[in-house]
């Protein structure tokens, strides 16, 4: 069954402006940011929104304080103002109307904010937090499914803390605050490690305290070619939808995986046109949602199903979708397919995915639909944890999958299905999310390391870069057209943009609380658009670079 | 006499094996409990350039595989030509793990398999000894 919820219609009027044009033009509206503490103020980032729009659109002020949104981005019409900058908030709630061929106007003044920990990220929660790496590194954990202002508010003692954390463990992965679902089959929970993060906490949250015990610290806001930027997300119509994986295609519609319900999603971003196709669910007793979301050659949409099992193909052109499932004899209450690429799937008919209970790669042949184990792992020690996860296939459809769990990037050899496992130079790194490149470079990112980093397949050598930012925590790298190397997470609320031949870097700030999984670069605009769900808030967010 | 270099490099590279130990248990960071018991037999040893009175050559690939097993390791020799190993299982016989290298303008000559001794588990020293390629003729 298809089901479509379109509420373009009276949406027209925000998305018949041009997008990417005239930003040399005559401002649509302009101002100046200042505070008595700094004067005219940098780096903040100027939000405006139009009641019953689902479109805000944000730039950030220069280096004297002066922010415009262009002509041609914002109707006409009265905006409600917002603003981001660490440690301060709007003085006073501000509108603005906006006409056609005139430049509005309106200053913002700011003041210190009342509430400062109601506006740090989670990466400046890590940074602030006293404790050992070791103490800190479970709770990045934590992100996938809400920030760490959740944490840190918290009053529970260490003991209280452990019960919460069984709890925790009984949530599915594809679970957020607006929908959490529960596992079938319960995950295994040291007590020992357990005690030791519950320990740890109690230290670093409201349980012993009125106030942190500890000074909050935060990082500084936009500066330079980092304030060259428009920014426009895209609320979806549902705070449950949580878009994992975002993809382009060629139509220029904007495709994603919903995370936590049976949907694919698709935006149009030219008339905002929002439509969702829904796929059966093959268990209903089991969470819902699906995680990666990859096209093959075809122009046809794959979806791994999580704990639905199994994979599922969208024909865009029949708005039909296909399941493969998982046969009985590999169906378990805890199989999970998390991860899948069918990018080359017309070499040889095959598209890969994995198991996550078994930590397995699977291999499904698309004709019979059959699938084949393949263990990556044979004769590694058992109790390990690997987990094979973001996967990229070469011109001949073998396999470079990233151990999450662990440190190495494999390959299967798609004839013999030997593995070769390749350590990261950095141990512990845990890849996460990858790219091929037209070269044969293998492009990703290493999350528990917060570095990028490149393997090339050819030399078999490694290249890394740490993340300007401490706890950043990449998730996902895209490579685009000019050999720039795009990043982004779950913690810091910034999109990394990285010359990978200089190592210069520029990180941009998103204007809200931004949970990022999947990221894309569309190489058709110059400058290039950086895509990505905001998996937490129901929005899609394109940043473009002015520079 | 002959043997003392040998038995300093020896020395060396076990101190760097045991120093290194805890990059190959490393993993994860979840609140499920890792099981680092079944980890099998270290690997250490050095590449060396057999035209050079056995001078150690840096940054060598270095893989380790298991005989008929289709699984196999590729990793770097360090600037100072030392390797180490402990990505297999315990109940790997370490018999079955074949440690080859390669240098771009070299070739292995052989390897030089030394057990530590006969204690399930001992570490086991594989040195690569590289030989220089001869370039090929240019063609006529």
């Amino acid at each position: 069954m298809t089901f479509r919820n379109i509420f373009a219609c009276a949406l027209v009027l925000w998305f018949a402006l041009p997008a990417g044009t005239a930003v040399a033009q005559t401002p649509a509206l302009t101002g100046e940011v200042t505070s008595t503490q700094e004067g005219a103020m940098e780096g903040v980032l100027v939000s405006a929104h139009a009641e019953g729009s689902p479109l805000t659109i944000t730039v950030v002020s220069d280096a004297h304080g002066h922010y415009a949104f262009p002509a041609g981005r914002l109707a006409a019409g009265t905006y409600t103002l917002t603003i981001r900058a660490v440690g301060y908030e709007l003085a006073a709630p501000v509108t603005a109307d906006v006409a056609a061929g005139h430049a509005a106007a309106a200053d913002l003044r700011l003041r210190p904010a009342a509430d400062l920990a109601a506006q740090l990220t989670s990466t400046e929660w890590l940074i602030s937090m006293p404790g050992t790496a070791e103490q800190k590194r479970p709770l990045i954990e934590c992100m996938s499914c809400h920030t760490l202002e959740r944490v840190a508010r918290s009053t529970y003692t260490a003991d209280q803390f452990v019960g919460v954390l069984a709890r925790m463990e009984n949530y599915a992965n594809n679970s957020t605050t607006q929908h959490p679902q529960l596992r079938v089959v319960k995950r295994e929970m040291s007590e020992p490690l357990a005690h030791a993060l519950a320990d740890y906490v109690a230290t670093i949250n409201l349980s012993g305290h009125k106030k942190w015990p500890y000074p909050l610290k935060t990082l500084p806001r936009p500066h330079g070619r980092a304030t060259h930027v428009i920014i426009t997300e895209y609320a979806l119509p549902r705070a449950t939808i949580a878009p994992h994986d975002v993809r382009r295609d060629a139509q220029g519609f904007v495709w994603y995986s919903n995370f936590v319900e049976p949907y694919l999603g698709r935006l149009d971003p030219k008339t905002g046109a929002h439509t969702e196709f829904r796929y059966e669910m093959p268990r209903p007793n089991f969470p819902t949602g699906a995680l990666a979301l990859e096209p093959d050659q075809d122009g046809n949409w794959w979806l791994s199903m999580m704990f639905q099992s199994g994979l599922i193909r969208f024909d865009p052109r029949t708005e039909k979708f296909h399941y493969f499932p998982l046969p009985p004899d590999m169906r378990t209450d805890a199989s999970q397919q998390s991860l899948l690429m069918p990018g080359r799937a017309q070499v040889d008919g095959k598209v890969w995915t994995n198991d996550v209970s078994t930590h397995e790669i699977l291999r499904l042949d698309v004709a019979s639909g059959r699938y084949e184990r393949i263990d990556p792992f044979r004769g590694l020690p058992k109790g390990r944890r690997h987990s094979p996860y973001g996967m990229a296939v070469d011109a001949t459809n073998d396999l470079y999958f990233m151990d999450f769990g662990d440190e190495s990037v494999g390959r299967v050899d798609a004839k013999t299905l030997a593995t070769t496992l390749y350590p990261t130079p950095t141990p512990r790194s845990r890849p996460r999310r990858c790219m091929m490149d037209e070269a044969g470079h293998l492009w990703f990112a290493e999350f528990a390391a917060n570095k990028v980093a490149m393997f090339d397949t050819k030399t078999e050598d490694f290249k890394e870069w740490d993340a300007p930012t401490p706890h950043t925590y990449p998730y996902d790298v895209y490579l685009d057209r000019s050999g720039t190397l795009w990043s982004a997470g779950m913690s810091s609320d910034r999109v990394l943009r990285l010359d990978p031949a200089s190592g210069q870097s520029i990180e941009y700030l998103l204007p809200h609380q931004t949970n990022i999984r999947r990221i894309f670069i569309d190489d058709t605009t110059t400058p290039v658009t950086f895509w990505a769900g905001n998996n937490h808030h129901a929005s899609i967010l394109k940043l473009e670079p002015l520079d | 006499m002959k043997r003392a270099p040998g038995l300093i490099t020896f020395g060396v590279a076990l101190a760097l094996l045991l120093a290194g130990s805890s990059r190959a248990l490393a993993g994860g960071s979840g609140l499920d409990e890792p099981d680092n018991t079944d980890v099998g037999t270290p690997f250490f040893g050095i590449v060396k350039d057999l035209d050079a009175r056995g001078r150690a050559i840096p940054d060598a690939k270095v893989t380790a595989s298991l005989k008929g097993g289709n699984t196999s390791f590729v990793m770097r020799a360090d600037a100072q030509g030392h390797f180490r190993f402990t990505g297999f299982a315990k109940d790997v016989d370490p018999n079955t793990v074949e440690i080859a290298c390669t240098v771009d303008g070299y070739k292995l000559e052989r390897t030089v398999r030394r057990k530590l001794s006969n204690d399930p588990g001992a570490p086991v020293e594989v040195d690569c000894l590289m030989a220089k390629q001869q370039a090929a003729p240019p063609p006529k």
